[in-house]
């Protein structure tokens, strides 16, 4: 790190361009003081007697830029401070962690750019992620959204195309009609032309496809149609941001051996290799496909170059940690090159992604975006010169994150670090998995084992599980799953212990750790109905009561799939599963096929489970984006007396397609 | 003739092999001397100041996990160094394993060589939390945050530093080595008094030989090392394999340069006199004000000053206003007014510097010996209005 200082420093030397609205850049001073800009002072202004300096001579000062598109992931903190990033919007994630991020304080952990969230994706019935915020109708968005506030900060909402129109709508009046009003950005809904939305006045658009006419692609669209389009923009408010570095990374071949994957996730590498090899066979068979993208990213490169030539407003991101092949910090830089490529001058571009993008989405502007008093001290100074050359965002001298220095050499080693990190986990995924046996309950022992769960080869976590047979003849299942962390962030671990009796769910454990918060959820059934009890780091949040029958909380632990397995009835029922840590009901249905296999149709997806004779789980198939998440049952230990123990799920496959359940029970 | 008092007159210089350099993970240090972390002292001036003088690991002051975490603009500085110092050593101070982690993880993304952990601090307000001597009290959680710890350093060795016990009647010192040696640190320092004795009395060095004869990891002494040969003396009774060193260089940085000597199996120099020290004394609030800036430097300045001229007869009519000081050129004024030629005291060599003969009552949570095999973490801070008031209230261990 520069030296931290406890006192006002002052920024000297540099060629200072504030980007205020008409000031022309200049040799300047700025004093920072704690995490803000105190002021802009012209040299040798008597304020900077006395004050310790850092020489900037030579380089050109400007605020840190702000992609405006990207999905957070805290190993990304690095890689867009390294290209002088220093304020990041993310468009929806997991809602709790996002709120615990957002904190200041946390940012400053690693360090990592400023940081604008949109909380959790919101989304219509059949959300396309597992973590977005499902709005149905009108109601319904009012009282969510709501909610959603009181959780914490969000900076803005940002909806997937799923999201129904009336619920759009009122999203978009709910969200103006707050005392800091909020903007709405997302694709197109489904249904909702382009003159809908600018009546409705959404705020932003993501990617340029939202602007095609209905039935139009990039090759058959009208130059008339464009132009009829950016007429329409031109005299409206909608800002958009095109993404147009998202569309040129599908035009050239990845490049696989790049040093820069060592900075990302294994998952990830794995993920971008996995869409490389799809993306090769694909133009190797319709190599027509290739020619006719190029084609279309010219149109969409001149149609961006219009657009900011009629004064619509364009707020450049990058996508950056939601599609392949976008190196979070460089794809951004990349996206100001090539609207610099499409026409727009590179001055022009640098506002965009700095003051005029500020502006555009917001209050944002009263903190972020230009070199003025008051505002946040996040400020980059570059070797050369922005109004002629963009490129040197990818290596600065120096960045300024919340008055805090970092120079081009402590960048390299936070990046060193990280890949450093990354490398351990990689070879993590391979080491032998060491989880203690979770706590068992009185009764007798009768099966336990471990399994793993894995996606593109990585693991993801880790569980050893056990059932116990209790003195009433109820079954206790276990577990205690170990989640690895990333390079940023720690391991978690979860307890889960289910007890079942007579085919329902009568006793339910639950402890999470994530993040700072310990969540735990316990009761039990009395009376026909299931008390549980939430609890937020041991401090009692509220009960909830269930009276449906219930056959397992669903939470990803192999410990539901082992009940399914055990008293599971072909057809439809009722299971608990999380929702952002609160237990929702769901409905389940579950077909049985003649090789053994369960298929379950679940809220969170569906998944493919098959048995071993002793009743353990082999495997577990589940689709989660465009691959498979798989369990697989490493061991499993049969104890206890012959007559305690399990069912065969395989044996009972055939007798359940008869409706004779292995275990038959009451309803 | 050697300058030193009477109980060091006697003692021999190092042997050539008779002592190894100091083996802390991967670092080999010699001579095995360690600059002991002091709140408000072992800072990055003061350590680049003693690194001038000799060799060894000098580490931070404590530095609290939570204040680090959130970014507290003054711990983060506390926290820093800068590329000229390798090794570069921080003292970790936490109750929760997670925080501790995930310290330790970001200290070795910035490239630290050394992480040591203060399991010592006998601070009313600290123990009474269940933080730091109350923490070996209960080996199970102690064995928690270290495995944290050592999880997250990686390759990065750890150290632990403990005190004797909370008091005679409650040593925990054994059961900490144990559970360091269990956890894979990589050595464990020992304070050889107990949280009640704080810095009263003579520290008790037969606990350093008992510990080092229970451990195959290192063992590092520390207690009482005013002069160089205290140095010798206790590594030769005790079998330890390194020492720490405290309040003996306050005002004498110039201890690390006789270290340096005795271990090499020459005799030290004689120390500066008053004029060589104000020298030292105007370098050291030099460095300390680059760092600090000048006010909140010189502040620090004035307790430096009364370290550096203890026992001096002729200094006591400065010492008054040097404790006032708020300019740079205060400093230079008073000091002007000493006679450079006046000689090292004698009697200053032993004379206690910071941290008086008080002892206490240690205060430990309620209940708390009820449950020593307890692994639950102290509640820690949460606002950053307690953090404040925590970082106020923090003198060390
Ligand atoms: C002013 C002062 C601050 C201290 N701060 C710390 C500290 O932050 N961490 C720690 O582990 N010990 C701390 N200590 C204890 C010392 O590291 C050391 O254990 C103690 O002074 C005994 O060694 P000595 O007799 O050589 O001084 C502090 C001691 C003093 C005098």
């Amino acid at each position: 790190m520069l030296p931290l200082f406890l006192e006002k420093i002052a920024l000297v030397g540099a060629l200072v361009h504030t980007l205020e609205p008409a000031t022309e850049p200049g040799p300047a001073a700025v004093i920072i003081e704690a995490d803000r800009i105190a002021a802009v002072v012209p040299p040798g202004d008597p304020s900077l007697a006395g004050l310790r300096t850092i020489d900037l001579s030579g380089t050109h000062l400007v605020p840190g830029l702000i992609d405006a598109y990207v999905n957070f992931d805290a190993d990304h903190d690095r890689l867009y401070l390294s290209h002088g990033i220093t304020l990041v919007r993310d468009v929806g994630a997991d809602l709790t962690q996002m709120i615990a991020e957002r904190d200041s304080l946390a940012r400053n952990r690693n360090p990592g750019p400023s940081l604008l969230i949109a909380g959790a994706v919101l989304d219509g019935p059949n959300p396309a992620t597992r973590s977005a915020i499902v709005l149905a109708s009108r109601e319904e968005a009012v009282d969510k959204l709501s909610r959603l506030l009181e959780l914490g900060p969000i900076d803005f909402f940002s909806f997937h195309l799923g999201l129904p129109e009336p619920a759009w709508r009122a999203t978009i009046e709910f969200a103006h009609r707050q005392q800091r009003p909020l903007q709405v950005w997302g694709p197109l809904p489904r249904g909702v032309s382009l003159d809908a939305a600018l009546a409705g006045r959404q705020d932003g658009l993501f990617h340029l496809d939202a602007l095609l006419p209905e039935g139009r692609t990039w090759e058959t669209v009208l130059d008339s149609e464009l132009r009829a389009v950016v007429e329409k923009l031109a005299k409206s408010e909608l800002a958009v941001t095109p993404t147009l570095a998202a569309y040129a990374q599908r035009l050239v071949p990845p490049r696989k051996d790049l040093p820069e994957l060592a900075y990302l996730s294994p998952i990830t590498v794995a993920q971008w290799l996995g869409d490389a090899a799809q993306r090769e066979q694909l133009y190797n068979k319709s190599p027509e496909l290739l020619e006719r993208g190029i084609k279309a990213f010219a149109r969409q490169s001149a149609l961006v170059a219009e657009l900011h030539r009629a004064g619509v407003r364009i707020v450049p991101g990058s996508a950056a940690g939601q599609m392949p092949w976008l190196l979070p910090g460089e794809a951004l830089v990349n996206e100001l090159k090539l609207l610099v490529r499409a026409g727009i001058p590179s001055a022009d571009v640098l506002r965009l992604a700095t003051e005029a993008g500020a502006r555009h989405l917001g209050f944002v502007e009263q903190q972020h975006g230009s070199i003025r008093a008051g505002k946040t001290a996040n400020l980059v100074a570059l070797d050369t010169d922005p109004r002629e050359d963009l490129a040197s965002f990818a290596r600065p001298r120096q960045v300024w994150i919340r008055g805090r220095g970092i120079g081009a050499a402590e960048l390299r080693t936070l990046r060193d670090s990280l890949a450093q990190r990354q490398k351990e986990l990689q070879k993590l995924s391979f080491a032998p998995l060491e989880i203690a046996s979770p706590q068992l309950p009185p009764g007798e022992l009768v099966l336990s084992g471990l399994c793993e769960t894995t996606f593109a080869n990585q693991r993801l976590r880790g569980e050893r599980w056990a059932v116990v047979r209790a003195i009433d003849g109820g079954l206790y299942y276990c577990a205690r799953i170990l989640s690895f962390g990333t390079a940023s962030t720690a391991d978690t671990l979860v307890t889960l212990q289910q007890k079942v009796l007579d085919n329902q769910l009568v006793e339910l454990k639950f402890e999470v750790q994530s993040g700072p918060r310990v969540v735990t959820l316990e009761g039990e059934l009395a009376a026909g109905t299931l008390n549980l009890q939430q609890r937020l780091n041991g401090v009692f949040q509220k009960s909830v009561r269930i009276r449906e029958r219930m056959l397992f909380l669903d939470t990803g632990s192999v410990t539901a799939d082992l009940i399914l397995g055990q008293h599971g009835r072909v057809g439809a029922f009722k299971a608990l599963f999380l929702e952002d840590f609160e237990p929702a009901k769901g409905d389940y249905s579950l077909s049985v096929q003649p090789n053994g296999e369960r298929w379950l149709e679940a809220p969170l997806g569906k998944r493919i489970v098959e048995y071993a004779v002793d009743g353990s789980v082999a495997k577990v198939l589940r689709q989660q984006g465009n691959g498979l998440v798989l369990t697989k049952g490493l061991s499993a230990e049969v104890s206890g007396e012959p007559s305690a123990r399990l069912s065969n799920p395989r044996a009972a496959a055939g007798a359940a397609d008869n409706s004779k359940a292995a275990n038959p029970a009451p309803r | 003739m050697r300058f030193s008092s009477p109980e060091n007159e006697a003692v021999a210089l190092a042997e050539a092999g008779e002592f190894a350099p100091l083996k802390i993970g991967p670092l080999a240090v010699w001579p095995p001397v360690v600059l002991a972390p002091m709140a408000g002292v072992t800072n990055y001036p003061f350590r680049s100041l003693c690194r001038e003088y000799g060799a060894g690991l000098y580490v931070s002051e404590m530095i609290t996990a939570r204040a680090y975490l959130m970014g507290h603009r003054r711990t983060l500085l506390l926290a820093s160094s800068q590329p000229d110092e390798t090794p570069r050593s921080v003292q970790i101070y936490g109750t929760d394993p997670k925080d501790v982690g995930e310290m330790a993880r970001s200290l070795v993304d910035e490239g630290v060589h050394h992480l040591d952990m203060n399991f010592g601090c006998p601070v009313p307000k600290v123990t009474r939390a269940g933080g730091g001597s109350a923490i070996p009290v209960k080996p199970r959680l102690l064995a928690r945050i270290v495995r944290a710890a050592v999880k997250n350093a990686g390759s990065v060795p750890l150290t632990i530093k403990v005190r004797k016990g909370i008091d005679d009647a409650l040593l925990t010192f054994l059961d900490a080595g144990r559970v360091a040696q269990e956890e894979g640190a990589a050595a464990i320092g020992l304070h050889a008094r107990t949280a009640a004795q704080l810095y009263s009395g003579e520290a008790d060095w037969n606990a350093i030989g008992e510990l080092k004869s229970r451990l195959s990891i290192p063992v590092l002494g520390n207690g009482d090392i005013w002069e160089s040969f205290d140095a010798l003396r206790m590594m030769r009774a005790t079998g330890c394999d390194g020492v720490i060193v405290g309040r003996g260089c306050l005002g004498r940085p110039w201890l690390f340069r006789e270290l340096a000597e005795v271990f090499d199996g020459r005799e030290p120099a004689q120390p500066p006199d008053l004029g060589g020290i104000v020298a030292i004394l105007k370098d050291h609030a030099r460095r300390l004000v680059a760092f600090f800036g000048e006010r909140e430097g010189l502040l620090h300045m004035r307790k430096w000053c009364a370290w550096y001229t203890k026992g001096f007869p002729g200094s006591a009519s400065v010492r008054d206003s040097l404790s006032r000081l708020n300019t740079f050129e205060d400093l230079e004024r008073e000091l002007a007014r000493l006679n450079p030629r006046e000689p090292f005291p004698r009697s200053a060599l032993r004379a206690h510097r910071a941290k008086g003969s008080r002892v206490q009552t240690v205060a430990l949570p309620e209940n708390y010996l009820c449950s020593r095999d307890d692994d639950t973490p102290p509640r820690s801070i949460h606002s950053s209005e307690d953090l404040e008031e925590w970082e106020r209230s923090l003198s060390g261990g």
